[in-house]
């Protein structure tokens, strides 16, 4: 039975940015899943949130504060998750910041603005995969999901280190998935579209899904948990045979974009 | 497994003649579709081996209804989709499936191969989707899931044919996606790489050995590599997902 290889249980997971938005939705899909999951973030009040939810669920959960732009961290929270679990089986590289920049013409961004833009968005998947892939090579499985965005493939104005970071997120996976195809380590991307994280009874949530949501062919953005279901997959043996590849959920936002409606005319062939 | 689940939904399985299909159609009724499966050409041979799939899928308490038509004649198609609208009053899913793996030298190639493969692979393709999807923007749901090869993505000799009609069946993806995108219709391709058992994989074993080992994950594929995919952008959880190709492949267009 296909559908059996999607069950996660005694597998491990450590999910970046795991608290809130897409990884908190990825990290509560993948402990339904059977999973245990590992949540690492910055700030902890979420962490404690979402790991309390994967407890309801049944699963153990661990939280450990993590900055992924400092690779001792990262380091760090990769061996303390196999010293409490003895293993990983499954990396996703979630964290990242949109916009943390004000806009402003690229003469005035300064060295560490860059730097950080660069290390929040790509090094941290960097280090992660660098801390984690001998532990999985080791045991001759695993299973690295990194989250890139739909901005890896279009360029937005004023918009410097977000957009050229994802782009390296997506070639990074494809080498990463050759150099590690040998380990039976696969390598994915999920590259979400324009998904609105605030819930949709608040004011903010409410504003930007009918904003943007007007602008895609779905005619919607993408709520968090339609992601669960593509990174239990990814995570699962059932995807074995897939590896390098970038997963776009959009609402068919990259698909579009020749015209500002992207319809054309009725013309008659004759 | 929560976010996989198709109960009561309706679904449309072509091309139950190669393997790949026939996994689409059985793992769309483990999920909890009703499922008809098509051949796609006539005659009693045919109608019989849709008749095993369909059986397949009654093994898992699924309903299932069994058709084998020659796809190149538009009137076939239409009767089909009538009558498993008449039968079941929806329709939910279409996984494409129709292929004509060939291969030849381009100056070798007659006129009326190329009228047979545009005519059943392409032909074939658009007036299922046209037919199918008539009710879909009735209903306004759908999910449209299209098989293609990677061959959608790169060149290789004594394929110009098959791969030109790969390449068009991910653009038909792609736009149809934007013109139904308001209508909850999704369409999607799933693209596979070298599959066991396909007709053009190289008849020599060293180099079947040599192709092997140059497919990142040294294996080809299953039928069933693609299953759970389909699963997946066939449910309600897959709306997000629009427009898009996404290739199980062993890694293979990660490669220089």
């Amino acid at each position: 039975m296909v559908l059996e290889r999607l069950s996660l249980t005694n597998k491990t997971a450590v999910v970046t940015g795991g608290g809130t938005g897409l990884g908190r939705a990825m990290s509560l899909a993948l402990a339904r899943a059977g999973a245990d999951v590992a949540l690492a973030g910055r700030r902890p009040e979420p962490l404690q949130e979402t790991a309390a939810d994967i407890e309801q669920i049944g699963r153990q959960s661990l939280t450990v504060p993590t900055d992924i732009t400092v690779p001792d961290q990262v380091n760090h929270l990769i061996q303390s998750v196999i010293e409490q679990w003895g293993h990983i089986d499954i990396l996703i590289n979630n964290a990242g910041i949109v916009r943390d920049q004000e806009i402003k013409p690229v003469w005035e961004i300064t060295d560490e603005e860059w730097h950080r833009g660069i290390d929040t968005n790509l090094s941290g998947a960097f280090y992660g995969v660098r801390a984690v892939a001998q532990h999985m090579a080791e045991r001759q499985q695993g299973k690295i999901i990194n989250v890139a965005s739909g901005f890896a493939y279009r360029g937005r104005r004023n918009e410097y280190m977000y957009t050229s970071a994802k782009a390296a997120v997506v070639n990074l996976t494809r080498s990463l998935a050759l150099s590690l195809v040998d380990y039976n380590i696969q390598v994915n991307c999920i590259v979400p579209g324009f998904f609105i994280v605030q819930p949709p009874d608040s004011p903010v949530g409410q504003q930007r899904r009918e904003q943007q949501g007007r602008f895609l062919a779905v005619g919607r953005t993408g709520e968090p948990e339609e992601i669960g279901p593509l990174a239990v997959f990814l995570s699962s043996s059932a995807s074995n045979h897939m590896t390098g590849q970038a997963l776009i959920s959009d609402g068919g936002g990259l698909t579009a974009g020749l015209g500002p409606l992207s319809v054309a005319p009725i013309a008659s062939a004759e | 497994m929560e976010g996989y689940t198709l109960e009561g939904k309706i679904a449309l399985v072509t091309g139950v003649e190669h393997p790949v299909a026939q996994a689409a159609a059985t793992t769309l009724a483990e999920a909890g579709a009703s499922v008809a499966v098509l051949a796609g050409q006539a005659g009693s041979a045919h109608q019989a081996e849709a008749e095993q799939v369909a059986e397949a899928v009654r093994q898992q308490q699924r309903d299932a209804r069994a058709y084998a038509i020659d796809v190149t004649q538009v009137e076939a198609i239409q009767s089909v989709i009538d009558d498993l609208v008449q039968h079941w009053g929806r329709l939910d899913i279409l996984v494409n499936g129709l292929d004509k793996p060939f291969a030849a030298p381009f100056l070798d190639i007659t006129e009326a191969q190329e009228a047979h493969i545009l005519a059943h692979t392409l032909g074939g393709t658009l007036h299922v989707i046209r037919a199918a999807a008539r009710h879909m923007v009735t209903q306004q749901h759908g999910r449209i899931i299209t098989y293609l090869s990677v061959l959608a993505e790169r060149g290789v000799a004594n394929c110009s044919l098959y791969s030109m009609t790969q390449t068009a069946l991910l653009q038909l993806t792609r736009s149809l996606a934007i013109e139904w995108g308001t209508h909850g219709v999704t369409v999607n391709a799933i693209g596979s790489g070298w599959m066991e058992n396909s007709p053009l994989l190289p008849s020599d074993d060293t180099e079947l050995q040599r192709l092997q080992r140059f497919i990142p994950n040294h294996r080809l594929g299953q039928p069933d590599d693609l299953a759970a995919l389909t699963v997946y952008l066939a449910s309600d959880m897959g709306g997000n997902i629009t427009g898009q190709t996404m290739y199980i492949e062993g890694g293979l267009l990660s490669h220089p």
